[in-house]
């Protein structure tokens, strides 16, 4: 089974900045790089919502959630727990 | 139009905003209605237009269309504020596409042509009246020149009237910022020169080989003013207090004999125009009053583009942070629509951007005025590249306006500043 992590980079790797997949590392700065915008991350939490079948709340729609592949898997992972 | 009294989304406004709105909507499957009380292409101000644009028209798949009517590209801007003059570069700012100096009528009748290809219905000549939520959605009262009214049943409204803030008025909430209270007033000239990168001034039929900068200038009263070179003509025009426009206005003998005194009065200006003529009939007057509805999503509807908050347009954002807020609602309609249990949380994800786009823009605009701390604009903010930060720091600090962004937005050391001091505009 693919990892979310694995998941989450595929996914980035997926991106019109076409950064190949060998660029894209657990900590690469999505945001400040500028691979994942805005725009891209709303796409991105249409993804995990559906693949993880999970709902993001408003207070964790932050830039901090979506720095890095990292933050993402782990924001997912966080989500998928049940409460 | 008897039979078209249903949709799952109707959408009122075919500016940048609503077009986006609906092109999304209508490519996720949704049945979607778009009106527009006038019928385009209509002429409308905001030509200028960020890089980041770019993105956008790549997602609506209109970017091949808008290079193909060769708009005039943007290098970046100069702007003399006091005894500072400034230039930043795009190119200074990892973009690898220029910002754009576009007409408005085409530019908005394009992405409202490519929203009809995708399936929207649009409708021209069709004004709303007045909504009301229902259980399963909203109903709205439209009419017709002649008065005939309608009522269209949707499940979501998108308001996207700009400044005529449909919703808001409805609703008694359109908010004046009384810290802005502004008139535009603007014209269209021919065989103005126009300013290039280094500060140089060139007769416009250079432009195709050394692209324009947007000029812009704070005038000798109160206020500033733009100049927008673009395929034919060059927009020029001022924004000024309220009370100084009346006061102005009541001494002159037109309003267009104000406007051109201003204009002939304004330092490099007056040289830029020395050998331009107004076009006749050209000279149109807005209220740039700025404002924020207290409401941009509730039961039933969103409200996207100028229609949900306008501040003074210094900084050319209005048309991206348009297109980014039709997208925002597309999204937010589509995963209310997709699973009911996320129409509260899509409701309330879309208010907390579109206010924090609000404040940010305010802290850049707001003159010599702190605009308190927001961390609706700073969560806003950090979601912005590096890069993209730079360019607002950067086009901040060129006028006396960038305490408030440096409060809201960090960068207390500047290290982020690309921009370069000119000593004066050359005239060759």
């Amino acid at each position: 089974m693919k990892s979310t992590h694995d998941i989450v980079i595929n996914w980035i790797a997926g991106l019109p900045t076409r950064r190949g997949i060998d660029a894209i590392h657990a900590d690469t700065e999505l945001i400040g790089d500028g691979i994942l915008d805005s725009l891209a991350v709303l796409n991105l939490v249409g993804f995990l919502e559906e693949r993880f079948n999970i709902m993001l709340p408003v207070e964790e729609f932050v830039p901090e959630n979506f720095r890095t592949p990292s933050a993402i898997a782990a924001l997912a992972n966080r989500l998928s727990e049940p409460a | 139009m008897n039979h078209e009294r249903q949709a799952d989304v109707l959408i009122v406004g075919g500016g940048p905003a609503g077009s986006t709105a609906a092109f999304g909507l209508a490519k996720r499957g949704y049945d979607v209605l778009l009106i527009d009380k006038a019928h385009h292409p209509r002429e409308t101000v905001g030509e200028s237009i960020l890089p980041s644009a770019w993105k956008y028209f790549d997602l609506l798949g209109v970017s091949e269309a808008i290079e193909r009517d060769g708009y005039v590209k943007k290098a970046g801007g100069v702007v003399v504020w006091g005894d500072q003059i400034t230039e930043i570069s795009f190119r200074d700012f990892a973009y690898d596409r220029p910002g754009l100096h576009v007409e408005r009528d085409a530019l908005d009748f394009l992405l409202l042509d490519n929203a009809r290809r995708a399936g929207v219905r649009v409708y021209e000549g069709l004004r709303a009246e007045s909504f009301s939520p229902n259980d399963g959605g909203t109903d709205v009262v439209i009419a017709d020149r002649n008065g005939t009214r309608s009522r269209i049943s949707c499940r979501f409204l998108i308001d996207a009237t700009g400044q005529a803030a449909f919703v808001a008025r409805q609703q008694g909430s359109r908010r004046l910022d009384q810290d802005f209270r502004f008139v535009s007033l603007w014209g269209y000239f021919a065989g103005s020169r126009y300013v290039s990168s280094g500060g140089i001034v060139r007769p416009f039929e250079d432009i195709p080989a050394h692209h324009p900068m947007t000029f812009v200038s704070r005038l000798v009263d109160w206020g500033w003013l733009w100049h927008i070179p673009m395929r034919k003509v060059t927009s020029v025009g001022i924004n000024v207090p309220v009370d100084q426009y009346r006061t102005e206005v009541a001494q002159h003998a037109s309003i267009e004999d104000y406007f051109l005194a201003t204009c002939a009065k304004t330092k490099y200006l007056t040289d830029l125009l020395s050998e331009a003529q107004l076009t006749n009939g050209s000279v149109r007057v807005l209220r740039d009053y700025s404002y924020l509805p207290d409401s941009v999503a509730g039961h039933g509807y969103f409200v996207v583009g100028d229609a949900a908050g306008f501040v003074d347009p210094i900084f050319s954002i209005g048309v991206v942070m348009g297109l980014y807020s039709g997208h925002l609602a597309a999204w937010a309609i589509d995963r209310s629509l997709r699973r009911a249990d996320q129409t509260e949380s899509s409701r309330q994800l879309f208010a907390q951007q579109m206010r924090g786009r609000y404040e940010l823009a305010r802290a850049m605009a707001l003159p010599g005025v702190d605009a308190g701390p927001s961390a609706g604009a700073r969560t806003y903010f950090d979601f912005f590249s590096q890069a993209e930060k730079e360019l607002m720091w950067s086009a901040a600090s060129m006028t006396t306006r960038s305490a408030n962004l440096v409060r809201t937005a960090g960068d207390e050391n500047k290290s982020g500043l690309r921009r370069r001091d000119l000593e004066t505009l050359e005239f060759t």
